[in-house]
């Protein structure tokens, strides 16, 4: 069978990078620097960049379903229905304390209500 | 979770540290890799770094971390092939020329391990791809062939043949001068 008769091991240490401490450092080096960027770009990527990524496609998405409600509000408000009426209507929907004020003065969210009331959603 | 994907895991959050410690555990193998494709050691090198960087960049698809070298070797083969195809690579003998100039201390000696070094690459010039990758992988890296034959999707009789043949054609064209190991 060839294996019992295998060659002896062939001395590769000309070959090996590693044989020239100066020169491995080196290529070691070469590599960690060319990385360097990528690790910069990624260490910079901590969980907050992670939750601002989310949640910054999640602003029109709540502004849309904001404007919804409004609608809603407005047309329940079309009879002369005053903020009186709207606030009980404001308060069953249970929606996060800063939307109080947008919501009863019947006024489309600018992006910092928004950003208020996410902070503020328990 | 092992030690591998610990270091994996760190690395995906940009720790240089836990990166630098993948790199001086893998950079021998790839290494062996690149240059069995490459077949020169300047281009090995390069394929080396371009590997490693790419393998950085898409750390996130590594669905296996713990097998991270096996990914990476095949990130390194992938590069390697690319860049022969592509003949882009540049073709940088004075790098090696550098690495081994004689120094000052024992020049002869010097002078006769570059000569062995070129011998060398003559003679795994004439092999397969997957002939020096074994033959780099088992006598300069010191894997087994069940490893060997992991890496390569390759059964153990396998490995151990085209190991047979690689030293057989190696020690036929280097000729006694070659220095074997006990």
């Amino acid at each position: 069978m060839e294996t019992d008769e295998e060659p002896e091991r062939i001395d590769l240490s000309p070959l090996d990078p590693a044989a020239d401490p100066e020169r491995w450092e080196r290529l070691v080096g070469r590599v960690l620097l060319r990385a360097a960027p990528e690790l910069e770009r990624r260490s910079a990527t901590g969980p907050l960049t992670w939750v601002a990524g989310w949640a910054m496609p999640a602003l029109p998405l709540a502004a849309a379903v904001a404007a919804l409600a409004l609608a809603g509000l407005a047309s329940a408000n079309h009879a002369g229905a005053s903020e009186a009426l709207t606030a009980p209507v404001v308060q069953a929907l249970g929606p996060p304390e800063p939307a109080y004020t947008w919501l009863a003065e019947a006024r489309s969210p600018a992006a910092s209500d928004l950003i208020r009331a996410i902070q503020e959603t328990p | 979770m092992n030690d591998e994907a610990r270091l994996v895991e760190r690395a995906r959050a940009g720790d240089a540290h836990a990166f630098g410690q993948l790199v001086r555990r893998h950079l021998r193998a790839a290494y062996a890799v690149a240059l069995a494709v490459m077949r020169a050691p300047a281009d090995a090198e390069d394929v080396c770094q371009d590997a490693f960087v790419t393998a950085l960049e898409r750390l996130d698809d590594c669905r296996s971390p713990e097998r991270f070298g096996a990914w990476l070797l095949q990130i390194v083969r992938n590069r390697a092939r690319d860049a022969l195809r592509r003949d882009v690579v540049r073709r940088a003998a004075p790098l090696d020329a550098v690495a081994e100039r004689p120094g000052p201390e024992n020049p002869a000696a010097d002078a006769e391990r570059a000569e062995l070094r070129e011998r060398l690459l003559e003679g795994l010039a004439t092999l397969t791809e997957v002939q020096r990758t074994v033959v780099l992988l088992h006598d300069m890296e010191g894997w087994r062939h069940r490893e060997i034959g992991a890496e390569l999707d390759l059964p153990e009789g396998t490995v151990r043949a085209h190991l047979f043949h690689a030293r057989r054609a190696l020690r036929a064209r280097l000729g006694t001068g070659l220095r074997q190991e006990s």
